[in-house]
């Protein structure tokens, strides 16, 4: 792997150019041993290590890799880490999740200043962490008051009480619904039992045979 | 010896495609290489440049010019780990490069220089305190090493314990997963006159592995330990307690002649502790485990078993004197971080318990229930709940009522069980029946090195004339195992 | 520890070297010990009459059962007590009358009788001991001349005359040592009983057993055999009460030879019969075993007859009328509390009875609401079952629609769920009982996939261990391994461990 060196402009191309988030990851990752070097140069750039390992903390969320993205704010620099702004929003951000504290969640992605680079993915790490609330919450909740929603996906609380159509649209795009009455909110649960019986039944003979053939 | 750089290199290159010779054609080859490498003058090694060659395309050669140049480093510094070799030194960069991209068989049959150069990089990292820059590296270069055979190195427990000291432990699953996945790791007895041990083999691959016993050194049972509990440290820091737990009670179910190590009495704690975290009780450990060393585990490990005890019996004040009262205990052990994470783990069984006695209850019953704990708010066991369903531990739904702020009613599903999809069955009845197969083959295969697979016995049975246990159907392995007084009755349930 | 006569006169230095001393102390602890009435205060008054109740009683039970009911129930205590004083003074204990003087002056301290008639008391100590002395000596006297039948008949005398004055270790002493010198089986049987006797006084259970066996396995004569039979059977189902089968103890009470009659007052009455092992017989057995071996039990339906109330119990159980049997129970419950055997039972066996009728009567159902069981199970004032003290409070028994967790009823359903009596749940928004569904196809395959990784699991560490084995790395006590070890000099067996340990916080 011949990589061209960890610069802001390749972080800056990786940050735009990576389809998916894994494939973020990817590119990322080969850098953290350079990134680990660099950190003990004498005259670092400190900018672009901070924005590297905040990118790179940031594909571990969009990953679902929450403990190794804990880890990694235990690798990195730790003097930088005191420091800096963008990765004080990280370990911030890093707290509020593993606390399950939603609100504060989208208070970090929104309203702490992050820099240029990295706008871009926490914007995507915000529309993805709503969504997977969103498909969380569903599950979890029959009826839900809208402050609690709000409070869950991010969302105006005064609007999402009105029923405000540009805030709500999204949920009812998942199918909830709302009781004009009481103005709760039902979830909609979205069942994934896939219907492969045939396959499963195959599979199924395949390891009795198995098994018979073990037991002689 | 007239061997010229060129003729090493052409060698090399006559490698690259293995496909277009035969198999011992090619073995022959790497090795006059390796042998040729071997007494190849100093000068001829100084005499090429890193930089000129390519540790994919000329394996061999680079691995031994490097082994040079760290040679001629060191007695230059006379240290044994010069400057130059670390993270950022001179010839730290080319020793990465080649984990990186060298080609495992080749390597195969240079174990011994491969080893020297891993261990350098080891100790390197560790000494100049960067162990992250080796884990990746290493990682790569175990799984490549590793490709077709899953052999048990010296390597293997000194690499997770870089990854513990580095706390980069996602590097370490592709190697864990594979011991797990292929559940074998064999050790093959040393061979004739040579008092190394290799691990070995998957048999369809390379057969010639054998010949190379040199990647491993001498193993004690200590490596394995070490490298087991290491590995379930990892998984536990990844919150996979179902493989920590397995990882750990390979460990305090490790064989012993007389003694217990100190490896796995601290396993044995551990174990204690997972199994509270996982599944909220103690567990039962492995039938295996002879009573002696169970007795000298529960009288080690005292608190740790009236801690489970607490728990268990979901008595909450007790559990926090316990928690206290060890305190001293788990900081000597290390385990506070673990005892700490009991409490969550508390409060979890303690709703999940209520799941066996209700089919739907408020948050307000909740709270009255779980009165002792640090649960009082129905707002705090909401969320707590919530995150729990949310996670997909719990399998319930949460109603608000409209009015009420202070009350949500929680419904539990029809069935205890829990909700169990066709789609997850077959995942993991695949997922089994795929480490099943791989389980019967490797009993087979050991079978067959223990000398007990049934076609011996069968031979056996006609030579010796047995004939009161063939006139029985002495096909059947179980019988046959006790007929002969086979010793390796361990293996005699499985078959 | 004033509540029994028997312990003050065990002595340490008498040791008790008869039969089972060890199995006889500890049963002995459990009697007398604390657990016995100290703490049970009846304040209802009970069904029956105090003077024609204790009237069917004779011997020393008579005043042991007048001071349990003088000690225990508020009602009754001033009556008992005196009429235990009476009791005691008309025998030759002083123990037992000191310990009545006693009782009596913490109920009524004004009372006449309340005050310790010294004069009777020195007279009657004095008599005592002339009497024990003179035993003593003739017995002596007869030891000396071996004659076989006075030495018997001289330990008969002096066992008795320690029964009478409540030493009861000597007396149970005194009836073992006329073993050797019983001549025939009636000696024997005779002997056997008066052991029997103190043993039953003296809450020494296991010796009572032991005692029944060896009357079992003597020979003896038909006539006999039936005048010995309910004798036995009431013995032994008293011992087996006493150690909690309660099975057990039901069928000895049911096998009893209605013959009984009066004849065994000294320690019970059929009618007590007729409790013991009716409240048993409904804690222990199931509706189709109680319609068949209690109600239409011939023999022992001559014993219910003396006591209707258990035998309509038994019915309404038996035609799954739970609250009827119940209120019942409930309504007999201070009598029971003031029987001398049944006391430390009573509890156990109501909640016995009425886990059972929670079963019997979910049975049918799929889905119960709360109310209509709370309306079977705890109507009003009977939900205290669950404690002696709880019924205190059935005045301000809220109404049953106000269903929730803290109400006694749905406590005692989520005990019972949990210690896994009940296979249901508790449906607290709609108030109803589920009974719990099992989805068979699911949980089958579940279990199969728990096998499968258990089998797997195991399968992995024998076969590791088998490798392991082979390779000769199995741990050793010298720790030295049988090759030299490889240079890595490795000190840092304990040094990683406390290093990589500490990630987890």
């Amino acid at each position: 792997m011949n990589n061209p060196p960890l610069s802001q402009e390749q972080l800056a191309a990786a940050i735009s150019s990576a389809a998916t988030p894994s494939k973020l990851f990817d590119i990322l990752s080969p850098y953290e041993e350079e990134a680990y070097l660099l950190s003990f140069q004498d005259n670092r750039q400190a900018e672009l290590l901070s924005q590297f390992y905040a990118a790179y903390f940031l594909s571990h969320l969009l990953t679902d890799q929450i403990y190794e993205a804990r880890f990694l704010t235990k690798r990195m620099p730790q003097d930088l880490l005191q420091t800096d702004d963008s990765l004080q929003n990280c370990v911030a951000l890093l707290r509020a999740i593993w606390q399950h504290k939603h609100e504060s969640v989208y208070t970090i992605l929104r309203e702490l200043p992050w820099p240029d680079t990295l706008k871009p993915i926490v914007q995507i790490y915000d529309t993805y962490f709503q969504e997977k609330t969103l498909r969380e919450v569903s599950r979890a909740y029959e009826t839900i008051r809208p402050a609690t929603a709000a409070s869950y996906l991010g969302l105006d609380p005064a609007a999402t009480e009105r029923g405000d159509p540009a805030t709500i649209g999204k949920l009812m795009a998942h199918g909830w619904t709302q009781d004009e009455q009481t103005r709760l909110l039902h979830p909609n649960t979205v069942v994934d039992d896939s219907q492969q019986d045939d396959q499963l039944y195959n599979d199924l003979s395949e390891i009795m045979a198995l098994i018979g053939s073990r037991r002689g | 010896m007239a061997e010229s750089v060129q003729q090493i290199i052409s060698l090399s290159s006559h490698l690259h495609s293995p496909n277009l010779l035969s198999e011992t054609d090619y073995v022959n080859r790497v090795q006059e290489l390796v042998a040729i490498l071997r007494r190849s003058s100093q000068s001829l090694l100084s005499e090429t440049v890193l930089t000129d060659l390519s540790p994919h395309e000329h394996t061999l050669p680079y691995l031994f010019v490097l082994l040079h140049q760290i040679d001629l480093a060191r007695s230059r510094t006379r240290s044994a780990l010069p400057d130059d070799i670390k993270p950022g030194g001179r010839l730290w960069s080319p020793a990465v490069q080649f984990l990186r991209e060298f080609k495992g068989p080749q390597v195969h049959f240079a174990g011994h220089e491969w080893r020297q150069l891993v261990n350098m990089i080891l100790d390197a990292a560790e000494d100049d305190s960067k162990p992250v820059l080796a884990v990746c590296v290493l990682s790569g270069a175990i799984m490549r090493i590793d490709q077709n055979v899953c052999e048990f190195t010296s390597l293997h427990p000194r690499f997770l314990r870089l990854c513990l000291l580095s706390q980069s432990y996602s590097y370490a699953l592709p190697v864990l997963d594979k011991h797990i996945s292929s559940s074998h790791t064999s050790l093959e007895q040393p061979a004739r006159g040579d008092n190394r041990y290799m691990l070995a083999l998957n048999h369809d691959a390379n057969d010639f592995i054998a010949e190379a016993p040199d990647i491993s050194a001498r193993l004690t049972h200590k490596d394995i330990a070490q490298y087991y509990l290491y590995g379930a440290m990892i998984y536990m820091t990844l919150k996979e307690w179902d493989k920590a737990l397995h990882w750990l009670s390979i460990v305090i179910s490790f064989p012993v002649v007389n003694s217990v190590s100190k490896v796995m009495i601290e396993a044995f704690k551990k174990w204690v502790l997972v199994g509270l975290l996982r599944h909220g009780k103690l567990v039962t450990a492995p039938k295996i485990i002879s009573s002696h060393v169970m007795k000298i585990y529960q009288a080690v490990a005292r608190p740790y078993l009236s801690l489970a005890d607490a728990f268990e019996k979901s008595d909450e004040q007790r559990l926090r004197t316990e928690a206290d009262l060890g305190k001293s205990v788990w900081c000597a052990d290390l385990n506070s971080g673990l005892v700490r994470q009991l409490f969550q783990a508390y409060d979890m069984f303690l709703v999940l318990k209520l799941c066996r006695v209700f089919s739907a209850l408020t948050t307000r019953d909740i709270a009255a229930k779980a009165a002792s704990s640090g649960l009082v708010s129905s707002a705090k066991i909401e969320s707590l709940i919530a995150f729990l369903v949310m996670s997909g531990v719990l399998g319930a739904r949460l109603l608000q009522r409209p009015c009420d702020l202070s009350l949500s009613m929680l419904r539990f599903p029809k069935s205890i069980q829990p909700y169990c999809s066709r789609s997850r069955m077959r995942v993991g009845l695949m997922r089994k029946s795929h480490a099943l197969e791989l389980l019967s083959h490797n009993c087979g295969e050991c079978n067959n090195e223990l000398k007990i697979g049934r076609e011996n016995i069968d031979v056996l049975v006609r030579c010796q004339g047995w004939s009161g246990v063939t006139g029985k159907g002495g096909g059947k392995g179980s019988i046959d195992h006790a007929a002969f007084g086979v010793d390796e009755d361990i293996m005699g349930d499985l078959s | 520890m004033d509540h029994l006569p028997t312990d003050g006169h065990i002595e340490p230095s008498a040791a008790y070297t008869g039969q089972g001393p060890n199995g006889g102390n500890v049963d002995l602890d459990s009697i007398s010990g604390d657990s016995l009435g100290l703490n049970i205060r009846i304040e209802d008054p009970p069904k029956f009459e105090l003077e024609s109740y204790i009237a069917n009683y004779t011997g020393r039970t008579r005043y042991n059962r007048l001071y349990v009911i003088g000690t225990c129930s508020t009602y009754l205590a001033v009556e008992a007590l005196k009429a235990a004083i009476a009791e005691a003074k008309s025998g030759k204990d002083v123990t037992r009358y000191e310990r009545a003087v006693r009782a009596l002056a913490e109920v009524a301290p004004n009372d006449p009788e309340a005050t310790l008639d010294t004069h009777w008391v020195d007279h009657m100590q004095k008599v005592v001991k002339a009497e024990t002395d003179r035993l003593e000596h003739e017995l002596k006297g007869y030891k000396n001349n071996l004659i076989k039948e006075s030495i018997r008949m001289g330990n008969e005398d002096l066992g008795q005359h320690y029964y009478l004055i409540g030493d009861l270790t000597s007396a149970s002493k005194a009836y073992s040592r006329m073993r050797d010198y019983c001549t025939t089986p009636t000696h024997i049987i005779s002997m056997l009983f008066k052991i029997i006797i103190v043993a039953i006084e003296r809450g020494d259970w296991l010796s009572v057993q032991s005692n029944v066996h060896r009357l079992r396995n003597l020979q003896s004569k038909q006539d006999e055999q039936s005048k010995v039979q309910p004798k036995l059977s009431t013995a032994l189902g008293l011992s087996q009460l006493h150690s909690g089968s309660y099975l057990d103890a039901a069928n000895s009470f049911l096998n009893t030879d209605p013959g009984l009659g009066d004849s065994y007052t000294e320690v019970l009455t059929s009618n007590d019969v007729a409790v013991y092992g009716g409240l048993c017989a409904l804690a222990s057995m199931d509706r189709h075993e109680l319609q068949h071996r209690v109600l239409d039990n011939n023999s022992f339906r001559n014993f219910l007859e003396l006591e209707p109330q258990i035998r309509r119990a038994i019915a309404f159980f038996c035609n799954s009328k739970f609250r009827s049997c119940l209120e019942i129970l409930e309504a007999y419950r201070a009598d029971y509390l003031l029987d001398i055997h049944l006391q430390r039972h009573v509890h156990t066996l109501f909640t016995r009875i009425r886990t059972k009728s929670i079963q019997q009567y979910l049975i049918p159902f799929n889905r119960v609401t709360l109310d209509s069981m709370s309306k079977m199970f705890a109507p009003g004032t009977l939900t205290g079952t669950a404690g002696g003290g709880a019924s205190s409070g059935g005045g301000q028994q809220q109404s049953d629609a106000d269903m929730d967790l803290s109400h006694p009823f749905v406590q005692e359903l989520v005990t019972l769920i949990q210690d896994g009596t009940l296979d249901a749940r508790i449906d607290l928004e709609k108030k109803v009982l589920v009974a719990n569904q099992v989805d068979l196809r699911t949980e089958l395959q579940e279990t199969v996939l728990n096998d499968l990784e258990d089998y797997l699991q195991e399968a992995h560490i024998r076969l590791l261990r088998t490798n392991i084995i082979r390779a000769g790395l199995e741990v050793r006590a010298d720790d030295k391994p049988r090759e030299i070890r490889g240079k890595r000099s490795d000190g840092f067996g304990s040094a990683t461990l406390s290093r990589g340990a500490g990630l987890f916080q």
